[in-house]
């Protein structure tokens, strides 16, 4: 579960980074290019399908994660907790 | 309830069947092995249809089952194959819960590893994984053990990623038996999961496969534990009851051995006629003849009197108890062996006071010396000493198995400690 975040990175060029490095206190976990290939429902802001961006996901350890999107426009940060799906419990039925 | 689309391959136009869920990014034909890409329109990316099976698995994609109370449908598999010796090759198969998500099975040759994906791990860069003694994950530790690569040399059915042939994979095997952690990283990508050692006859139970398509493997694999209950409690109960029983002989000064109340020697010569005092009537009272033959042994007469009533005789073959009040034998002993040189002849005398021991000779002109020795206090300690030789026996072939098993676990480490 993440939320937008205005932490800043140590590092300028989110392509630039390597894959298991640690750039401050974060671990680059995973890096690639995200399409929107489609959605539903209400969502918070405009997005148009075939649209690409520059994603990060960043390990901050022990459930810790900050997620990067850059695109060629704007680049926002994400951070938040990993949520185990075998913890999650129904709260009421 | 998960909807089931059914498309066509849009290589060969066989019917495609679709039961992974969201995230599913590629489905590989059973037909022609061609891997269609989920997000292009079913773009063909790759094949696999070279590939040439060493060992017939026993699982299959469409299988389903319950694997630690959650129900999972395997929806793919990929094959792996190290980059070096010894070459090793494994299946992970990939399992599908629509409320839990995904996790893996993975079979090498009969050994069966159940790892769901964990975000736990503490930052700690790729190189410096391996140069660490102890990981602490949660609350638990994991040693870095192995460290290898490996290339994807067949995938089937649907994976959350692409799979292509010949992609590289470095991996981190972390252990505390039967967990572990599986370090995984790709080019672009880095995943740790939680690993498990499951029993396979209960993954084969909980699948439903047929008895004669089930592989059973008893040799070594790291995440296997160490498993010996018999012999594991047998030592335990060994260890304990040497360690109570050795603290109760020191505490109470006790060595079973008796205290000495009187020697002497006999010979062929004369009638001996000795007199000892009985202080103590605990335990037992013992008689231990030595003699240089057995003939010699069994050339003498002993009689013990206590106040004038004969209670114990014994001649070259056999020996009597007799009753306290009459002239009755109260007990046979057991005859001892013909060729003994040496006889511990055990009592319990209740009375306490002086007693009378009369050595007589049977054939005074056999040259014969007999060595007495009279104690009280005596304990027979060789009641227990089986049972101390089997608890010890039991307590060595634990450790033994355990060494073995300490010893191969540390030949097959493939991350070393200077």
């Amino acid at each position: 579960m993440q939320q937008k975040s205005n932490i800043t990175l140590p590092f300028k060029n989110p392509l630039a980074v390597s894959v298991g490095r640690k750039y401050g206190k974060y671990i680059v976990t995973e890096k690639g290019t995200g399409r929107c290939v489609g959605f539903e429902g209400e969502l918070p802001e405009k997005l148009t399908i075939g649209e690409s961006h520059i994603y990060l996901h960043l390990s901050e350890g022990r459930g810790k994660l900050l997620t990067l999107e850059s695109t060629a426009s704007k680049t926002e940060t994400f951070s938040g907790e990993w949520i185990d799906p075998l913890t999650i419990k129904r709260v009421y039925s | 309830m998960s909807k089931i689309y059914s498309i066509k391959c849009t290589n060969c136009s066989a019917p495609l069947n679709l039961m992974g869920g969201g995230r599913v990014q590629t489905v590989t034909c059973a037909y022609c092995k061609s891997v269609l890409d989920l997000n292009d329109n079913y773009k063909v990316l790759s094949n696999f249809k070279n590939y040439k099976e060493k060992n017939k698995l026993p699982f299959e994609i469409g299988m389903k089952g319950v694997l630690k109370t959650i129900e999972y449908t395997i929806i793919g598999r990929v094959t792996y194959r190290e980059v070096e010796p010894p070459f090793s090759e494994w299946s992970d198969f990939l399992l599908f819960s629509p409320l839990y998500g995904y996790a893996y099975l993975t079979y090498e040759e009969g050994h069966l590893i159940y790892s769901r994906r964990d975000r736990y791990f503490p930052n700690i860069e790729w190189n410096d994984i391996s140069k660490k003694y102890l990981i602490h994950v949660k609350d638990e530790k994991f040693e870095p053990y192995d460290h290898y690569s490996a290339k994807v040399v067949y995938a089937e059915g649907e994976l959350t990623w692409i799979a292509k042939k010949g992609d590289n994979t470095s991996f981190i095997d972390l252990i505390n038996p039967p967990f572990g952690i599986s370090a995984e990283k790709s080019k672009d990508e880095i995943e740790f999961y939680k690993t498990e050692y499951l029993e396979a006859s209960l993954v084969y139970d909980a699948f439903n496969i047929e008895k004669d398509k089930r592989i059973f493997n008893d040799e070594f694999n790291p995440l296997k534990p160490f498993n010996k209950p018999l012999l594991e409690s047998l030592s335990k109960i060994s260890f304990w009851v040497m360690i109570i029983v050795a603290f109760l002989f020191i505490a109470v000064g006790f060595d079973g051995l008796g205290t000495n109340i009187k020697t002497f020697q006999a010979d062929n010569s004369k009638v001996y006629q000795e007199k000892f005092t009985l202080k103590s009537n605990r335990y037992l009272s013992s008689l231990k003849l030595r003699a240089s033959s057995y003939k010699t042994l069994s050339n003498f007469n002993i009689q013990i009197h206590k106040d004038q009533h004969l209670f114990f005789s014994l001649n070259g073959k056999n020996a009597y108890r007799f009753k306290e009040d009459s002239t009755q034998i109260e007990t046979k002993f057991k005859q001892w062996d013909y060729d003994a040189k040496a006889v511990n002849i055990y009592l319990k005398l209740k009375k306490l006071g002086e007693y009378t021991i009369t050595i007589k000779p049977v054939d005074s002109t056999l040259s014969s010396n007999l060595n007495i020795t009279i104690y009280e206090q005596d304990s027979r300690l060789n009641y227990f000493q089986m049972f101390f030789i089997l608890l010890l026996i039991s307590f060595l072939i634990y450790k033994i198995y355990k060494l073995k098993y300490s010893n191969q676990l540390e030949n097959e480490r493939g991350i070393n400690y200077e």
